[in-house]
């Protein structure tokens, strides 16, 4: 089937895509945009995770034909032309990242909750909106120290 | 793979009278899983996600009608005041981002005995609202589950909400898991008052989500529901939700270490729920 | 050593991964990020049981299957080579005949136009079997064993006659589970043939023996194959073979004649990339009654696949741990139908250290001593083993900084005697002595007439910070500013480099570039010689230093030339250097290697109705020699510290026992640590630069994995009174 998507602010169409086919092969695989990460495939680990719709979720859990006519923005659309977003230079300065692959699953979550929180964010509040964050390299103390101080926290 | 996409309600309904062997998707946080792990491909998906109707919640006569598209996010946000215990529940689900897709009625469509959903839905004695072309019928929570990850669905129906009643008194929900989030429960237990009524509902300990009726019958004639809680009683309360499961030993634990826990949960809930009701009292 | 570089301060800064933007914007390409045009995609099939034969294997329903390319089986696929030992004997080559012998071994590679095709068809592929009794059990007696595997087992001194001679003995049985290296990145080949050049993109840590072991299976000159793996998503050791996948990959694009994905799924994780090995472990202590050993013996069983290889001294570390007169350590491996047991972050080490570690807080609570005071008391100044003095060793150092920050001293001895409310609080200890390793390793080292700078090793980053540090190292060597320098590695094109492995990679490379930048400094010198207008005009190695992308005179700093002036001066387009390091030699040096020191500070909450524990902080102090970047070894130790966790509380490999079958193969079921796990962590470095390398590193990737089981097991006995002495600790002990 074809599955026409906005895809960071740019509408892309894919051909022949399966009907049992997950939002993360289409992107990686037909939109030629691998920055979200297959890891696990259950949304056990948040590698994948793009916004659909302005909500972040795990891409490999949702039917590329429930993407029709939405929108998608992936962690390849967070960066602007002056350069990094604060929250992606907030990870590469706090030493948040060693691998990489859990990585852009991070930013956007990351990302997510600094849109929706209305002031600063207390460690239990990241702690909980990163819980679905699997990273096998960094221990997560230092990704906690990057959202700390991407939120503006003194301590960050 | 067929992909089939109501727009609407009746039409969902249509389509899935026609190919009852389509499997209904929404959130997509158990199906997609099955399909990604190759254990089985549907022949057809429906996806409900673009029915409008199915996202949203209505309040009516102290009972909450709880749409199958609303997601656990918008229930733990807009829904946590009428209904704390599966607010709670709905806490522990998985991570943000499953909680952004899945659904309660997704819960009930899997049926796993893990579910996080279904120890308050037993607790506050919860109904499913199934529905096919052939016309709507209430399926009460205690005769939904008729085994592992099997439902008491017709082929031909699908869910259209779930209504629970609006909470009159304390709710608790308590789940054991071997690590601190994103866990499937080792052993959960739901406790909810309503008046001088008790709910329980136990999850992952047997085939199916159950309640401890002796539990409740135990707890309501033994409470002094004006004093303080008698040590006692919760330690019997414990012991009698403790046997109503029949749990057995697999990955994430013991049959024996299923049963203390649901004691220990079942007496420390009681416990808050306790408090919470002096203190309204 | 006299060295020409220059103390800018550079190293051992925390500077910022080089790498780090590439990653947060989602552009590093990891190799299962690569697309080809005409790209095909394969799926495996693997056997369903864990010994015996396929007794038929009908491939007609796949190939009649939408989509499908070539299915291929031991019936069709052509005969490939054994891989060359890479110190090791490597995995057979795939699909050569019709013999089982784990549960989940590659009995088909099904090709299609897409991947859901590939998965298709491979579900359709009829594979039956004549089954054996699979041996899955170290206790069984058919089972073979092998006592002395590698030549590690040690003994000094009369162990016996010492140990019935003591005032006190302790003696205890430990265990630990299997554990899953699950790296992030599921394992993914790339292949593509041109003629009878083939590219393979791996998530592998080894590139140079990689293109070694492709060459060889496919009787290919080694030049006709490059391996490309400048990110990978993680491995912890998972890398470090020539897996079957991989030559299932490159074999499946040479039958379609299309280049060939191949990633494998989570479960295939599982029983495709190796796993750490349980281990069954006695261990025997004698000591005078005021806590000094007399009498260490240490000996472990460990599993292994029933053809497989695999280096895993649990024991070995116990030799030198202690300075004890009196000594044994003695490995063996039981031979099983498992999937293939591999390196994982730590081996031996890890599960080594949890039984001497576990075993000396008991011996202290038998003595009545602060388990503290018992490690202190029998601290081996010189290596006992090789009766040499340690090229460094800064733990007593490590132990007195992290009591101190610990708050040790607030410890009551008593178990069960410290609580915060409901919960029981326990403090536990562990020391840790970890093995040294090195490599020989190559690097270039190329100036451009820009005056940058790109030096270049065929090693990896899985995620440790070797672009990073490498950077910093050769911007230091070479007096330049680091953005002016490139690091390139992650082609086995590239000067020959050593594994990402055992520690030792920093050593290995650091030393070779080293050597390359300095050769490199030696070349533009010899540029000069004879050129009487240039300030560096006969000019020796050890009269020059540089700086500020110039080599100057160390006596006349301001009489210097910038490296672009001299490649100018002289119509050069780029200057090039070879440098090459090999391990030092013990006996030459007069010292024994040392491997990093740590010591670990845990503390633990129980609840004691529900048996959940919670580790609250954990304080590290590490000797690790010269660190090159304070953040990326920080980060290397909390990481390891974390698998610490998952090794103690949750990781186990559950494998069905009557079929042999991996029974929690997914992350649902296998689970590691979550962000809400994680304690308070505090990690600082003591020490001095190591001795037995010119770069005065010793390796940082391992050491954090290690001490935390037995800290955390310690803790526990602290908080409870219950001492488990097996990993991981589960709820089922605790309540």
């Amino acid at each position: 089937m074809r599955v026409t998507v906005t895809v960071n602010g740019e509408e892309r169409i894919a051909d022949d895509v399966w009907e049992g086919e997950s939002l993360l092969y289409v992107l990686r695989e037909r939109l030629g945009l691998p920055g979200a990460k297959n890891a696990c495939e259950q949304g056990e680990c948040g590698s994948c995770t793009v916004y659909l719709d302005g909500v972040p979720v795990c891409a490999c859990l949702v039917a590329a034909g429930q993407a029709e006519s939405r929108t998608v923005v992936t962690v390849e659309g967070l960066a602007s032309d002056e350069g990094l977003h604060p929250v992606q230079q907030a990870f590469v300065e706090c030493g948040a990242v060693q691998c990489g692959f859990c990585t852009p699953g991070l930013i956007v979550q990351t990302h997510a909750l600094l849109a929706a929180s209305e002031g600063v964010p207390s460690d239990l509040e990241i702690r909980e909106a990163l819980a679905g964050n699997l990273c096998r390299c960094t221990g997560y103390e230092k990704i906690l120290d990057a959202v700390r101080q991407a939120a503006g926290r003194a301590d960050g | 793979m067929d992909f089939l996409r109501p727009l609407t309600w009746a039409e969902a309904l249509e389509m899935k009278a026609e190919r009852p062997d389509a499997t209904p998707i929404q959130g997509g946080t158990d199906v997609m899983v099955e399909i990604n792990l190759d254990k089985g491909r549907p022949t057809a998906l429906l996806d409900l996600a673009a029915v409008a109707e199915l996202a949203e919640w209505t309040r009516d006569n102290g009972t909450v009608r709880l749409g199958a598209g609303v997601s656990y996010t918008r229930l733990i946000a807009e829904l946590a005041g009428d209904l704390p215990g599966l607010a709670q529940a709905s806490r522990t689900v998985g991570s943000p981002q499953i909680r952004n897709r899945g659904t309660v009625a997704g819960n009930l469509g899997a049926a796993s005995p893990a579910g996080d959903s279904h120890p308050p839905l037993l607790a506050t004695g919860a109904e499913v609202e199934a529905e096919s072309v052939r016309g709507s019928r209430m399926i009460a929570i205690t005769d939904f589950y008729r085994g592992v990850k099997r439902n008491a669905l017709e082929p031909d129906e699908l869910i259209r909400a779930v209504r629970i009643p609006v909470a009159t008194g304390p709710q608790y929900f308590s789940k054991i898991g071997t690590r601190n989030a994103m866990v499937i429960a080792v052993s959960s237990f739901a406790i909810a008052f309503d008046g001088r009524r008790v709910g329980t509902g136990i999850g992952s300990a047997a085939p199916t989500p159950r309640r401890a009726p002796e539990a409740e019958a135990f707890l309501e004639s033994a409470l002094d529901w004006s004093g303080p809680l008698d040590a006692d009683v919760a330690r019997r309360f414990g012991e009698l939700v403790r046997d109503a499961a029949a749990p057995i030993d697999d990955v994430r634990g013991t049959r024996d270490y299923r049963l203390h826990s649901l004691a220990v949960m079942a007496r420390r809930t009681l416990t808050w729920a306790w408090e919470d009701h002096l203190r309204c009292a | 050593m006299t060295t020409v570089e220059q103390r800018t301060g550079l190293v051992g800064q925390g500077v910022d991964r080089v790498d780090g933007p590439l990653k947060v914007t989602g552009a590093a390409r990891y190799p299962n990020d690569f697309s080809y045009p005409d790209l095909a995609y394969a799926a495996l099939v693997r056997s369903t049981v864990a010994a015996g034969r396929i007794s038929r294997l009908d491939t007609a329903a796949a190939l009649a299957s939408p989509g499908v390319l070539a299915v291929i089986t031991h019936q069709n696929a052509p005969r490939l080579e054994r891989a060359p030992d890479s110190g090791l004997t490597a995995p057979p080559p795939p699909l050569q005949d019709d013999r089982i012998t784990f549960h989940g071994q590659y009995v088909a590679v099904v090709v299609a136009d897409s991947a859901e095709e590939a998965t298709a068809a491979a579900r359709r592929v009829e594979a039956e079997y004549e089954p054996a009794e699979p041996i899955l059990d170290m206790g069984d007696p058919r089972a073979e064993w092998i006592t002395d595997p590698w030549g590690t087992d040690s003994s000094r001194g009369d162990l016996k006659g010492a140990l019935a001679s003591a005032e006190v003995r302790f003696e205890a049985t430990y265990t630990t589970a299997a554990n899953s290296n699950s790296p992030m990145g599921l394992f993914s080949t790339v292949a593509v043939w041109d003629g009878d050049d083939l590219t393979i993109h791996d998530s592998t840590q080894w590139p140079s023996y990689l293109r070694k072991a492709i060459a060889q299976v496919f009787s290919l000159p080694e030049g006709n194959v490059r391996v490309l793996c400048p990110y990978v998503g993680g491995a912890f050791g998972a890398g470090l073979r020539a897996w079957p996948h991989i030559m299932l990959a490159a074999l499946a694009a040479r039958t379609v004649g299309r280049p060939v994905k191949l990633v494998l799924t989570r479960p295939e994780m599982f029983t495709g990339v190796g796993h750490r090995t349980a281990s069954e472990q006695c261990v025997k202590l004698g000591a005078t009654r005021d806590g000094r050993l007399v009498a260490l013996a240490h000996e472990s069983t460990t599993p292994l696949q029933i053809e497989g290889t695999q280096f895993e001294p649990c024991t070995a570390g116990s030799a030198s741990a202690y300075a004890c007169p009196n000594v044994i350590t003695r490995d063996r491996q039981v031979r099983l139908n498992i999937p293939w047991c591999n390196f994982m972050r730590a081996p031996g080490e890890a599960q080594g250290n949890f039984a001497l570690e576990s075993a000396m807080d008991e011996l202290a609570y038998e003595l009545g001593m602060d388990p503290l005071e018992l490690r202190l008391r029998n601290y081996s100044e010189d290596n006992p083993r090789l009766e040499l003095p340690w090229s460094s060793k800064s733990l007593r150092e490590c132990y007195e900084v992290g009591a101190e920050r610990f708050g040790w001293s607030r410890r009551s001895p008593e178990p069960g005697s410290m609580r915060d409310g409901d919960s029981l609080i326990g403090y536990g200890v562990a020391g840790v002595s970890f093995f040294w390793y090195q490599e020989p390793c190559e690097a270039r080292a190329t100036l451009r007439k820009d005056g940058t700078a790109v030096v270049r090793s065929a090693v990896t980053d899985i995620g440790t910070g070797t672009y990073t540090v490498m950077t910093q190292l050769s911007a230091e060597c070479l007096g330049l500013d680091m953005a002016h320098v490139t690091f390139e590695l992650g082609d086995s094109d590239l000067p020959a480099g050593a594994a990402a492995g055992g520690s030792g990679l920093t050593a290995a490379v650091g030393s070779a570039v080293q050597a390359a930048c300095r050769n490199l400094v030696r070349a533009f010198l010899d540029t000069v010689r004879d050129d009487p207008t240039s300030p560096l005009q006969g000019c020796t190695i050890d009269e020059v230093s540089v700086g500020g992308g110039r080599i100057h005179r160390i006596d006349a700093p301001e009489s210097g030339e910038a490296y672009a002036d001299i490649l100018a001066a002289h119509g050069i387009g780029e200057l090039s250097a070879d440098g090459s390091s090999t391990p030092n030699d013990p006996k030459v040096a007069g010292m024994a290697p040392s491997g990093a020191f740590a010591a670990r500070f845990v503390e633990v909450r129980v609840d004691p109705d529900l048996g959940l524990m919670q580790v609250a902080r954990v304080v590290s102090v590490v000797d690790a020699g010269r660190i090159l970047n304070e953040k990326t070894a920080t980060s290397q130790i909390m990481g390891g510290t974390v698998g610490g966790i998952g090794m103690a509380m949750l990781e186990e490999i559950v494998t069905d026992p009557g079929t042999g079958r991996v029974a929690n193969a997914t992350f649902g079921d296998y689970l590691i640590p979550v962000n809400a796990d994680i304690p308070d962590m505090e990690v600082a470095f003591v020490g001095r630069p190591d001795r037995f390398n010119s770069v005065g590193v010793k390796g940082v990737g391992e050491i954090g994995l290690v001490g935390i089981g037995a800290a955390i097991a310690n803790a526990v006995h602290h908080a409870t009174g219950r001492r488990v002495r097996s990993l991981p600790i589960t709820i089922e002990q605790l309540f």
